[in-house]
């Protein structure tokens, strides 16, 4: 009886759903059937008239018939610069995603299954611009409709030489793909692990960014008046390795807001992010610098009886017996180069993080100091066919005092950790057809992770994506980024329209 | 001013005397077709007819081109208005004549920018039927013209060129032109791979005289092997040629920010 009783609930929200989503479709759908008559006239027997009717009366693309096309129409033109009319743009996409093979430790028929509806717009005067982005979305993994700021920002250029872009809103450096050194932007890896779309990889984040221009050079400013984490899997959708129990778990209780879930930095959270780059003929060479925190919880700290977080990160510390992870203090140095080498691009990117709470690497439970890496070179093999390699190496710092540090050599990590990631994109059907396969192996942490999909255009509007995400570990590796993953692979399906 | 128009009247001249002559023939079709003006911007609509279909997909975009030499180097920023999941991109290309462009694509949404190799010039230019060089414009002195024969179509006189590419080419093998005697602007190309097929066809739709200039409303790119279509209209409102586009605009910055005053 209580399941008819829920599947009647399922039944309403869904209808509710359907008829929320479908309202604004519809609207947008009038607009754009009043938005039809263009003056790009393409009737097929235009061209077969004498081309040079140059004689104002026979114009083909006058538009002169549609008295009601306020898009493109001479007298209008003018009013418009004075009253510019805002424009909507969007989409509705719903996505569904479950596991497949090896029973994960998370049970549940879907892992993936959201509605998103968003709306934009981009006022603009002669001040500067404006961008918003709002989702609606409803997500029946976590149970919650909720209305997602994923863009609110004005932009202005308040000097000749600067732009100015502050609000919410998304930022990217770097040169590598799929992988990041000198990016400390937040990223959404349950997006990455679940199949979500590129879009959904960056997560935005409140930010002030000042851009300076001059000559071949530019100067960036990001700064983050609170700490934006990178979201990673909690146990809800995704298993996770818990450092107590050395197991993988999951954990229901992580479905709801866990934008606090790891103790977050007190009192001063804030990120600063520089860059400048220099643009030397097709090259472009950049230099990055970063103060703020691990984007991933790197560190653990002695929790007390609530579970929350004490400071206390020495091991040798009594009275304790429970860790809880967190974000250790983190300055980042390094410096990039992208341009065309042969027939394709390379990419080049180093960075040195230095980890402020453990400079002399003797502390086990915060991550050491590295020096990371990275090579790059894509290039198209055919009008429909490329493809990119990359080599990326993680080499941890005073190594010495680490392997001092961690008493178990079984739980030790080698001193050098190597990335190869391999992407193919073939485009077929006059590019509305795409098969994407990226894939990361990582042999020191005998772990690996490959996603491909499948994305077809059927008409202006819609698009649908297919694709899996597969994940390899071993066993004592199960706190490894992928590793911790092994049995979540996962097929997804997600279907677009945008308007 | 003044000197302006000597010097422009002395450079029409120049070319009389060497008329007939394929090479001056193809370049002055060249100029014609892609070098309009020092600078301009344009809205266009790009209409894919995939196999088969009678539906095509659409882009609207706008694109700022300027030419920093007559005949050679050339800037190109192209910025993204429908579909509306790629509104806000943009695209810059350096168009270089003896080395590989130099192109930059600004995905707003992930707030990336991207370099692209820029050797294919003979790949499709968003999957349409015209390649990168199709829409940039293919340079002169990459080929060997002949004049084949003076003649008519559509009731226009026209050269009738042909022209090889001196170095090999993965697909052209040879050109055919149709090249219109009084605007010089090409209103036919065939163009045939090395097995001596015809795998493209262009044709100029319409052409219209804006701000003094001739200029091709609607382009057509037919691929017979593939049986696809791809139609490039101007819209007439919305070409302007000379509007002091500065170098600047053709930079990084327009990438991300563009330079909303040309593009409306």
């Amino acid at each position: 009886m209580a399941k008819i009783q829920n599947i009647n609930q399922t039944l309403k929200k869904l209808s509710l759903t359907l008829l929320l989503s479908f309202l604004p479709l519809l609207f947008s759908m009038q607009l754009m059937a009043q938005a039809e008559v263009d003056p790009f006239s393409d009737s097929s027997g235009s061209t077969e008239a004498d081309p040079f009717s140059d004689s104002s009366g026979s114009d083909e693309f006058s538009d002169s018939d549609d008295e009601n096309s306020d898009a493109f129409s001479d007298t209008d033109e003018d009013s418009a610069d004075e009253a510019p009319s805002l424009e909507w743009t969007g989409f509705l996409e719903i996505e569904q995603g479950g596991h497949i093979g090896d029973k994960s430790v998370v049970d549940k028929k879907w892992i993936l299954s959201n509605r998103r509806f968003r709306l934009a717009t981009n006022p603009s005067n002669d001040m500067g611009s404006a961008f918003i982005k709002a989702d609606f979305i409803e997500d029946s993994v976590t149970g919650e409709s909720k209305i997602d700021l994923r863009e609110a920002r004005v932009v202005m250029t308040p000097a000749e030489q600067i732009d100015l872009s502050i609000g919410k809103q998304v930022n990217t450096w770097g040169v590598a793909d799929m992988l990041f050194i000198n990016d400390l932007f937040p990223k959404n890896w349950i997006s990455n692990f679940l199949g979500r779309d590129m879009e959904s990889m960056k997560d935005s984040a409140n930010s002030f960014r000042m851009t300076g221009y001059l000559g071949e050079v530019t100067m960036d400013l990001v700064y983050h008046p609170e700490f934006a984490p990178d979201t990673t899997p909690t146990g809800c959708r995704l298993s996770v390795y818990n450092p107590n129990s050395q197991s993988l778990i999951a954990n229901e209780s992580s479905c709801g807001d866990n934008s606090n879930r790891f103790n977050q930095p007190d009192s001063d959270s804030s990120e600063t992010a520089i860059r400048l780059k220099v643009q030397l003929g097709s090259y472009e060479i950049a230099t990055y610098y970063y103060d703020g925190f691990f984007k991933n919880p790197k560190g653990l700290q002695w929790a007390d009886s609530n579970g929350k977080g004490t400071g206390e990160t020495d091991l040798a510390t009594a009275g304790y017996t429970m860790l809880t992870a967190y974000y250790p203090r983190l300055t980042v140095q390094g410096a990039s180069l992208e341009g065309q080498l042969g027939p394709g691009i390379v990419a080049l990117e180093t960075g040195l993080y230095d980890s402020e709470e453990d400079k002399d690497g003797d502390n086990s439970l915060i991550e050491n100091s590295k020096w990371k890496y990275l090579m790059g070179y894509r290039m198209d093999l055919s009008a429909n066919l490329s493809a990119g390699l990359q080599w990326y190496q993680e080499q941890m710092l005073q190594y010495d005092a680490y392997e001092k540090s961690v008493q178990y050599s079984d739980y030790r990590k080698k001193e050098k950790h190597n990335t190869y990631t391999m992407r193919l994109t073939i485009k077929a059907q006059q590019e509305t057809l795409f098969i994407n396969l990226f894939t990361y192996q990582r042999p020191e942490d005998k772990d690996a992770f490959t996603k491909i999909d499948v994305s077809k255009r059927l008409n202006d509007n819609l698009e649908v994506v297919a694709g899996a995400n597969i994940f390899e570990g071993q066993e004592h590796y199960e706190d490894r980024e992928f590793g911790m993953l092994r049995d979540n692979d996962n097929v997804f399906v997600r279907m677009k329209y945008n308007f | 001013m003044k000197t302006l128009i000597i010097a422009i009247i002395t450079v029409l001249f120049s070319f009389q005397a060497f008329a007939g002559s394929a090479e001056v023939i193809v370049k002055k079709a060249n100029l014609a077709a892609y070098y309009t003006g020092d600078d301009g911007s344009a809205q266009l609509l790009m209409k894919v007819y995939r196999k088969g279909s009678k539906k095509p997909i659409s882009k609207l975009f706008y694109m700022l081109k300027k030419d920093i030499e007559e005949g050679g180097e050339q800037l190109f920023y192209t910025y993204f208005v429908k579909p509306s999941d790629i509104k806000r991109t943009t695209f810059l290309v350096k168009k270089n004549i003896d080395s590989d462009d130099y192109r930059r694509l600004y995905i707003p949404t992930s707030d990336k920018i991207l370099a692209i190799a820029g050797s294919r010039k003979q790949d499709p230019f968003m999957g349409s039927d015209f390649s990168y060089e199709d829409v940039s414009g293919r340079h002169y002195s990459k080929d060997n013209h002949s004049l084949l024969e003076e003649g008519k179509l559509n009731k226009r006189a026209v050269f009738i060129t042909e022209s090889i590419p001196k170095v090999k080419e993965d697909k052209i093998a040879k050109m055919k032109a149709w090249i219109d005697k009084k605007t010089y602007i090409p209103l036919k190309v065939e163009f045939y791979n090395h097995d001596n097929e015809l795998y493209k066809v262009y044709e100029s739709g319409s052409i219209k005289t804006i701000d003094g200039f001739p200029t091709i409303m609607k382009r057509t790119m037919t691929s017979p092997l593939e049986g696809t279509r791809t139609v490039l209209l101007a819209n007439p409102k919305k070409v302007r040629y000379n509007i002091g586009l500065a170098t600047s605009v053709f930079s990084e910055r327009s990438l991300k920010n563009p330079p909303m005053k040309y593009l409306k």
